[in-house]
């Protein structure tokens, strides 16, 4: 699947939608990041990653260590990404918002509930978890995720401040 | 898996040692015939023990298709060349939905990838369709890029040849499974840097390098998003790598289910080369 980054600027921030596939075809212009403060990755559209595109993904971000980046809805394969490969999430990223995965014993249903910095979560470390998350039988749905290990970001984030 | 049919499959590998892994007592005659299981398998602990040898054959016991898995292990080791040629008869009891899909450039992704599609569906699960689909990206991969790299750096062919995705359901468990005619994986090597991202992370590991190509985790996620990985390679003609998915599961039962582990090297006969 050929990844697709649909790039918007403002000022000196760059709000790049990707899309697609992280893969081997990714193909990432520093020049595009050269005199942009901030960089926003929104990640609702990403449908796939491998190693090769994480990879290319680092080193593409690596050459700007003080360019602020800023992360946006996070599916799933991108939250295990930043929490398993170091560099994935640059040291001067903030992840602004992620998708959680919930589901449902009785009826097999799954969601994905986004979590926002400042609302479910926040700079400290600390989570703040819904508790109304229900199925279409209105009986409460569960995190689908392993705590200790999808939200260590937030705590490694508080760790490293 | 029905009684009789389980006492009719044990009796045809009567020569297989099917052995409980409890530390430090391993009874076994031939490590090549042996299958370890557990159900008390730690995490990183069956990649531990693949990386120190003898064994190339771990199983949960634990997984809800124990049975199931023990029987494709035992058909795998019983005839290697057989699982080569037509990996479905070993994964599967019976026929499953399957398709197979050949490719040798990697502009013939997404073609394959909205053929998978439907299979990827079959988990009934976003989360297991999203590994499967993590899986295809990284088999893919390998096959059009690093195998052929690989290759190279081992004298072995140096053309462009044709590799296969065979993708299969049944109502148990969804495989995805990839073979190329390069044979130029190094088992111990990839088993080593799976133990060792498992256990340390990804930072001394990942290849930033600008050689194109794998980062060198690719590996950790196939382990890291199937229940089970089983590779044949044999050297210079075909290397195989199969993963195996739940269906209609969630992540926590996903990780509740423990991984099964099989590797072996299969002897060259100049076979499938050229394909």
């Amino acid at each position: 699947m050929a990844n697709n980054f649909n790039i918007k600027k403002t000022q000196d921030t760059l709000l790049i939608d990707v899309s697609g596939s992280i893969d081997e075809e990714v193909t990432l212009s520093s020049d595009v990041l050269n005199g942009a403060n901030t960089l926003i990755f929104d990640f609702k559209e990403v449908k796939g990653i491998n190693s090769c595109g994480i990879r290319e993904w680092i080193k593409w971000l690596s050459p700007f260590p003080k360019t602020k980046v800023v992360y946006r809805h996070c599916p799933k394969i991108i939250v295990d990404q930043i929490n398993m490969v170091d560099g994935f999430l640059p040291a001067t990223g903030k992840v602004e918002s992620f998708f959680v995965p919930y589901y449902s014993d009785g009826t097999g249903e799954e969601k994905q509930v986004l979590f926002t910095l400042g609302k479910e979560y926040d700079d400290h470390g600390a989570l703040h978890i819904p508790e109304s998350v229900v199925d279409s039988k209105n009986e409460p749905m569960e995190i689908d995720v392993i705590e200790s290990k999808y939200f260590r970001f937030i705590q490694k984030k508080q760790k490293a401040a | 898996m029905s009684a009789p049919k389980l006492f009719e499959f044990m009796d045809s590998f009567s020569s297989f040692d099917v052995t409980e892994y409890r530390q430090g007592k391993i009874i076994y005659s031939d490590p090549e015939k042996t299958v370890l299981h557990s159900s008390q398998w730690a995490e990183g602990q069956i990649l531990e023990l693949a990386t120190r040898g003898p064994f190339n054959t771990f199983l949960n016991s634990n997984n809800r298709n124990f049975l199931e898995e023990l029987l494709v292990a035992l058909k795998v080791k019983s005839d290697p060349e057989g699982f080569l040629a037509n990996p479905l008869l070993a994964l599967y009891e019976e026929k499953p939905k399957s398709v197979n899909l050949t490719f040798s450039l990697a502009k013939e992704k997404d073609l394959i990838l909205n053929k998978l599609e439907p299979f990827f569906a079959a988990a009934e699960s976003a989360t297991i369709s999203d590994h499967m689909r993590i899986a295809f990206e990284e088999l893919f991969m390998n096959a059009v890029y690093d195998a052929p790299q690989e290759a190279i750096k081992m004298g072995l062919e140096k053309s462009t040849k044709t590799s296969e995705i065979i993708a299969a359901y049944d109502q148990h468990k969804a495989t995805i499974t990839c073979i190329d005619a390069y044979g130029s994986l190094h088992i111990p090597k990839i088993i080593q840097r799976m133990r060792d991202i498992e256990l340390s992370g990804t930072k001394n590991i990942i290849n930033l390098g600008d050689k194109p190509g794998g980062a060198g985790i690719g590996c950790s996620l196939l382990h890291r998003y199937s229940t089970g990985i089983t590779i044949a390679v044999k050297k210079g003609e075909a290397t195989l790598v199969s993963c195996t998915f739940p269906l209609r599961t969630s992540y926590k039962q996903f990780c509740a289910i423990g991984k099964n582990l099989q590797f072996l090297n299969i002897p060259p006969t100049g076979g499938r080369n050229g394909k």
